[in-house]
């Protein structure tokens, strides 16, 4: 099917639906013509890392049959892209037909800022921020997506915001799903050292373009620095947009 | 070191408390990280000497049981006694014999992880030998009773006064906080050691199946020392530090040490053949070689886990690790800490028992982008989750069960069905909001271990899917979010 076909994680769908709304902003902002498949869900990504891979099964199969005819997918989160691309052949590892269509599948699964970046060749999209902005370099895009210089090639495309160094952006945030609930000293610590971090770099907001470290993060700035400001990158462009621009 | 992994989450408390701990560890880490990002600069292309040294490794452990073979032939050949031992008693008792045989009483020994994984110290102390730590790092902790707190760093935690104090005791110097001072009184109680040892224990880095050699890379000379001035020298190495030729050898310590380091090449590289020959000058009398598998063949059958055996203990994945910063060495419960005793513990300890060390984990993926191995770290830990809440009795793992497992079981089968997603989104949508005040949630009586640390947002009034629709009715009439100059086409 001809546009782009939105995969919007059910974190996104849940608790994060101004994400989703933000991405629906810059893909029409870019100029796509962007379309949802509500027989979507979660792509499995929590079973698969804490080991119940066969119950991931069952919904990696779904994802595939659901997206297989989609020209193009793009998707606000990295670790979801990473499940679909990179663990998807894993889990169906037993059945090669499935495998198939899974690997035939990654290669038109996008994140978001991968997509506007390289694909359709946009960094500027007409937003305006005036003051300064840190970038958490999520694990899921800088490491196991490969993804780095697009959400910064975005940012710069900017008016007004200033990028500036964060200390340890390249390393976790300490959220890694279910060792956030089953080791919440070891989560604390490490995301405590994030979020310090980044109070430090003098930034007025801190981006980031995963949902996991965005509800990791931001539930800890609310509870301890409500002064200070956390969002994903599609949020805070979408939000910042000029009026009367075209990409 | 006695194994006690199952005690890792008491000890992670533990070390979250000692906050001169944390410092250490955090800051240790941080210097080594630093000096091996320094050090792969030197590389014209590091990025492809990456992926070579990842195919050698790959190609050692796939071609390992020929390359074994056929290093214990040139071994041989070059007059070396080589040993075959299949756990630690063996080999312990292969060295305690050999050494008792001789009417040895002393021992200098080279910093060797093996030796620690089969406590051959200890063992030989029981058959009445003395034995000495060479390296200067292990020296103080062996002498101090303590596990080394990092793999190449074993003292770094330790306070230039805790070391002056035990020299004090034990060498009877003035106390100083002067660190050569300290380096230098050491140097002279060891030299004696090492003159009067009838046996030089080491460990080896590389062996080279070509040539029967085996590598051995060090910065202190101890290595050199114990390999050369004793009568007997006895190395004792895993199976998996194998490789082809020599090329492959230098190849793989050029990215050790940097990795390791961030020395382009450590102060002392010993590539030993046999013992001493005729004519020479140097070398010990008699060269035995002990090559320990201790469960390695065993997890080798499975073409999957055979991957741990790629590791060259760098440390490289400790340095980057978000957990082994916070914690440090000794909290993993045994010789192999951080990512690396996170792959090998479980498989050569036990995969129930050292549970923790792998789940957690936050699978940032920093540990396999640095192994110098190839190795993919977060894979092995989906692995091994798999294999506790199935079972696996190839490697003797029990099935058990995992907090959590009924609520996944229930979360995959609602995933399944559009209808069951959007029943359970409205029910947990429900509750939610009966718990949240002000926008956000602090605390559920589920979750707990979330909520000790950060609040959830409240859900917002509909769903993504509730607001789609409600878009599409209207036609797109409707611009989406702020700004709204929504062009079509380009």
């Amino acid at each position: 099917m001809e546009g782009v076909s939105l995969f919007i994680p059910c974190s996104v769908d849940l608790l994060l639906v101004e994400l989703g709304q933000a991405t629906v902003t810059l893909l029409k902002r870019a100029g796509q013509n962007p379309y949802y498949r509500p027989e979507q869900t979660c792509c499995g990504h929590p079973a698969i890392t804490s080991g119940h891979i066969d119950l991931a099964v069952g919904l990696a199969k779904r994802f595939v049959e659901i997206f297989e005819k989609d020209e193009c997918i793009v998707c606000p989160a990295g670790s979801c892209v990473y499940t679909v691309k990179h663990l998807y052949p894993r889990v169906l590892k037993d059945e090669p037909a499935w495998q198939k269509r899974a690997v035939g599948l990654a290669s038109r699964v996008y994140e978001l800022s991968e997509y506007l970046v390289d694909v359709l060749g946009v960094e500027d999209l007409g937003a305006e921020f005036q003051g300064k902005v840190a970038y958490h370099e999520s694990c899921s895009l800088l490491r196991h997506l490969g993804i780095d210089r697009q959400p910064k090639r975005l940012i710069g495309g900017v008016k007004g915001a200033e990028l500036v160094p964060l200390t340890e952006a390249d390393t976790c945030c300490g959220f890694g799903g279910e060792f956030s609930i089953r080791y919440p000293e070891l989560s604390g610590a490490i995301l405590g050292d994030k979020v310090m971090n980044f109070i430090n770099s003098g930034a007025d907001v801190l981006l980031l373009s995963d949902p996991g470290c965005l509800l990791n993060i931001a539930g800890y700035i609310s509870r301890n620095h409500p002064e200070k400001k956390v969002m994903h990158l599609a949020q805070f462009l979408a939000a910042n947009l000029r009026e009367g621009v075209t990409v | 070191m006695i194994p006690q992994t199952e005690r890792y989450r008491e000890m992670v408390l533990e070390s979250l408390k000692n906050e001169h701990r944390r410092q250490m560890a955090g800051m240790v880490a941080g210097v080594f990280k630093f000096l091996r990002s320094y050090a792969l600069q030197s590389y014209q292309d590091p990025a492809q000497v990456m992926r070579d040294v990842a195919d050698t490794r790959a190609r050692s452990v796939e071609n390992m049981p020929e390359l074994l073979e056929r290093f214990e032939e040139r071994a041989t050949a070059a007059g070396a006694k080589v040993y075959w031992a299949r756990n630690s008693q063996e080999a312990n008792r292969i060295i305690t014999d050999i050494v008792t045989a001789k009417g040895i009483k002393l021992a200098v020994k080279g910093k060797s992880m093996v030796s620690e994984e089969t406590e051959l110290n200890h063992a030989l102390e029981q058959a009445g030998v003395e034995v000495y730590e060479g390296d200067l790092g292990e020296f103080i902790v062996q002498q101090l009773h303590q596990p080394p707190f990092h793999i190449v760093g074993p003292a770094i935690h330790l306070s230039a006064e805790e070391i002056s104090d035990l020299f004090v005791k034990m060498m009877g110097i003035e106390p100083t906080s002067d660190p050569v001072a300290l380096g230098r009184a050491a140097r002279v109680y060891l030299r004696d050691k090492f003159a009067t040892a009838g046996v030089g224990i080491t460990g080896v880095n590389v062996a080279i199946a070509e040539t029967g050699s085996i590598c051995l890379v060090e910065n202190e000379g101890n290595i050199r020392l114990a390999t050369s001035q004793p009568r007997v020298h006895i190395a004792i190495m895993s199976i998996e530090k194998v490789v082809a030729d020599v090329g492959e050898a230098l190849e793989v310590i050029g990215l050790l040490t940097r990795s390791c380091t961030g020395q382009k090449i450590s102060s002392y590289v010993s590539i030993i053949t046999g013992p001493r020959r005729d004519g020479e000058s140097d070398g010990p009398d008699e060269l035995h070689i002990v090559i320990l598998d201790n469960g390695r063949s065993t997890f080798y059958q499975d073409p999957e886990l055979r991957q741990a055996l790629r590791c060259i203990r760098c440390g490289a994945c400790l340095g980057v690790c978000p957990i082994y910063t916070r914690i440090g060495g000794p909290t993993y419960g045994w010789i192999y800490s951080g990512p690396m005793g996170a792959v090998l513990n479980p498989l050569l300890l036990g995969v129930n028992r050292s549970r923790d060390l792998f789940e957690a984990c936050t699978q940032c993926g920093f540990c396999q982008e640095v192994c110098p191995g190839g190795m993919k770290h977060l894979d092995l830990f989906n692995r091994y989750r798999q294999m506790v809440l199935n079972g696996y009795p190839a490697l003797n793992v029990r099935k058990e069960s995992k907090e959590g497992t009924r609520f996944m079981k229930l979360f995959a089968w609602g995933m399944r069905s559009p209808w069951r997603y959007r029943v359970g989104a409205k029910l947990g949508r429900y509750y939610l909001k009966k718990h949240a005040k002000d926008g956000r949630i602090k605390a559920l009586p589920v979750l707990k271990g979330w909520f000790q640390y950060r609040d959830l947002p409240a859900p917002p009034p509909h769903t993504f899917r509730e607001w789609w629709a409600s878009q599409e009715s209207w036609n797109f009439k409707l611009s989406a979010g702020k700004g709204g100059s929504v062009t079509h086409g380009r």
